[in-house]
């Protein structure tokens, strides 16, 4: 591995430490893929949490209660998705299910594994005997996994002690950062009822946050270690799957940028527009501005605010940051001695374990767009 | 479009200013040397004094009326004056070869050949050789047509000296205008060694692989002063500090540098035993031919 790259910290972008909630958008928008089964039609009335397409045991729940109103075209992943407009009644109406286990050290691997996959939590199947818990918000100035560690310390340091248990793990690992003084204190003085989970403090360095960075730094893959792998996010989901037997409806995103007045972590139903999102809680001070997905380094463009929130997106950022116009490569070889996975791209050298990190683009003295170059071939 | 929305603070710009700060202190020992002291011994004239600057600065100024020409006039950028004047490396490839040729130099000769070397290497793309000692190679050459080459200003062609060690670190050793000051170039290494952007393993290995190949020829004519003292004459140290890092015209890779390096280190050693004077220039362009080849190697 190569190195990792320490990046400044730049007061525009510095984020609002609660989370704040906006749970009632007007209008949600699912993705509707031809492979799905649909179970709704058009002026039916849904209610959260009711399955709206299914395949193969998959199910997409609505996460509002409302009226379909048809199908629209949307953003997503940069693509124009047709999507299923929902009207929100702002009612909330669910319908009842069964109660969960009070105790949720009382489920077996095999339960676990199906309330996952049934309530749509993440995409994998839990198994292995090292579990290491990914604090590390991959993204520069993303705060997500930061901010959500500082609200829910005592229900994830509950699911990870669970699962560790269930899972009957030898080796616990949760990894944070080591520069935020207030959450290292919260989980000190919490993780003392949990003798199991061994707590890493990590540089603040680029891109850490990465799964195959993160193992190879703590040296995991020695011993045979089957690793079972889970963001914050996803011991959140397994937290609210476990603990209330509801589907995962919501997102907890960072909305951050020089081109907006202050930094936000924001609770959102999956589905709702970013327009609606910064119409309703962003003030945006520069109007000559960019949509960024998923981070400034290894995030993409989209050229409008049609963009639906799904559970892949982490951050959105609002920048005013003009490019700079690209000069000669001077060969200095920054790009492939600052890649943390060795590849060359200037000539084409193991471009395969390229992890579309950017540092080859944001570290070249002569401002070359390698990213693209990457991604084309 | 892919692209980030980050950006480092390196720039052409910023290296070259890093650089250029980290020649200031020998540019001053070379003024000193070649201009303030001949002039107080009254070998040289007012023009004489101030020659060892004129030709440094006319250097860096032959590469920003390059770099204006080329960013204006041909691809007609509309950038700041300060991003044109730095859009590449000419105007420290200028500073450098006026630290590097002899102070018996014809000031328009040097002007008119290095603007014509700098305007050509503009216009051919992924040029190769290291510009810096192919131009300083043809000035030379041009000297030597006219009349013989010398690294001596007048100062030191009309007296004999019997140098210690210690005399090669401040200055009395024979070299190019701003290059002959050991312990200059010591602290200027150090400098450059930290910042990432500067290959230290080039003039580290380099000057290791000639100090060990002069100590065996050394040892074995029993000519035990050439080993210390020739590290610091003749511009040897200065080339592999500011010339063989050029980034443009070495390697890149981990090994490249380091194949890169003991290569120069054996040419400027085969070189020496031919023509001293010459030697660390002629070693350089060789090897930089092949930087790209050794890069390439490497990587395979």
């Amino acid at each position: 591995m190569g190195s990792l790259i320490c990046i400044k910290n730049n007061k525009a972008y510095n984020t609002d430490p609660k989370i704040i909630d906006y749970l009632n958008p007007d209008y949600i928008y699912i993705p509707y893929e031809k492979v799905y089964n649909l179970n709704i039609k058009i002026k039916e009335k849904v209610i959260k949490e009711s399955i709206l397409l299914t395949k193969d045991n998959k199910n997409i729940y609505s996460p509002i209660s409302g009226i379909v109103l048809g199908v629209t075209n949307m953003i997503i992943n940069n693509q124009k998705v047709p999507c299923i407009v929902i009207e929100n009644d702002f009612k909330e109406t669910t319908k009842k299910i069964s109660p969960a286990k009070k105790n949720i050290y009382n489920y077996q691997k095999d339960e676990v594994n199906k309330l996952i996959k049934e309530y749509n939590a993440f995409n994998k199947n839990l198994a292995g005997n090292l579990m290491l818990i990914n604090g590390i918000d991959l993204e520069i100035y993303e705060e997500t996994y930061k901010t959500i560690i500082s609200k829910y310390s005592s229900e994830i340091l509950e699911t990870i002690d669970a699962m560790y248990d269930i899972f009957k793990c030898h080796k616990c690992i949760l990894a944070i950062k080591n520069n935020d003084s207030k959450i290292i204190e919260k989980l000190v003085y919490q993780i003392g009822t949990y003798p199991n989970i061994e707590l890493k403090l990590m540089p603040n360095l680029y891109p850490l946050g990465h799964k195959d960075i993160l193992i190879d730094e703590l040296n995991l893959l020695k011993n045979n270690n089957k690793i079972i792998y889970l963001t914050i996010e996803d011991v959140l989901a397994i937290y609210n799957v476990l603990r209330k037997k509801r589907p995962i409806t919501e997102k907890i995103i960072t909305i951050s940028g020089d081109a907006i007045e202050k930094a936000k972590v924001i609770n959102v139903k999956i589905g709702t527009s970013l327009k609606d999102i910064l119409n309703n809680n962003i003030n945006i001070i520069n109007d000559d501005y960019k949509i960024i997905i998923n981070g400034l380094l290894s995030g993409y463009e989209v050229e409008s605010k049609d963009v639906v929130i799904t559970r892949k997106i982490k951050s959105i950022f609002i920048n005013s940051l003009d490019q700079e116009e690209a000069k000669e490569c001077i060969n200095c070889g920054l790009c492939h001695r600052k890649c943390p996975v060795g590849c060359d791209v200037r000539n084409n050298y193991k471009l395969d374990k390229c992890i579309n990190c950017g540092i080859c683009t944001y570290i070249c003295p002569s401002k070359i767009n390698f990213k693209d170059r990457v991604v084309k071939k | 479009m892919n692209n980030i929305y980050l950006r480092s603070d390196y720039s052409i710009k910023k290296i070259s200013k890093y650089i250029l700060l980290s020649l200031i202190p020998l540019i001053l020992a070379g003024f000193y040397k070649n201009g303030i002291k001949l002039y107080i011994n009254d070998l040289v004239n007012i023009y004489g004094l101030f020659k060892p600057l004129m030709i440094t600065i006319s250097g860096f100024l032959i590469g920003i009326l390059v770099n204006l020409i080329y960013e204006n006039l041909i691809k007609k950028n509309k950038d700041t004056l300060s991003n044109k004047i730095f859009s590449s490396f000419h105007p420290i490839y200028g500073i450098i070869i006026g630290s590097i040729i002899s102070i018996n130099t014809n000031i328009f000769l040097y002007i008119i050949v290095t603007f014509i070397i700098f305007m050509i290497s503009k216009f051919i793309r992924n040029t190769k050789i290291n510009i810096m000692a192919f131009t300083s190679l043809i000035i030379i050459f041009i000297i030597n047509i006219t009349s013989s080459f010398t690294f001596l200003n007048i100062y030191e062609a009309t007296k004999t000296f019997n140098l210690s060690s210690f005399d090669y670190l401040i200055g009395k050793g024979s070299g190019g205008i701003n290059t002959t000051y050991g312990l200059l170039l010591l602290i200027s290494l150090i400098i450059l060694a930290s910042k990432s952007y500067y290959k230290k393993m080039i003039p580290l290995f380099s000057a290791l692989t000639f100090t060990f190949l002069i100590c065996g020829y050394g040892i074995y004519n029993n000519e035990i002063e050439l080993i210390f003292n020739n590290i610091f004459s003749n511009g040897i140290l200065f080339c592999f500090i500011y010339i063989a890092t050029d980034p443009i015209s070495s390697s890149y890779t981990m090994y490249g540098k380091l194949i890169y390096s003991l290569l120069l280190g054996v040419f400027t050693f085969i070189f020496f035993l031919i023509e001293p004077t010459l030697a660390v220039l002629g070693a350089i362009l060789i090897v930089s031919i092949l930087h790209d080849f050794i890069d390439k190697l490497c990587l395979k």
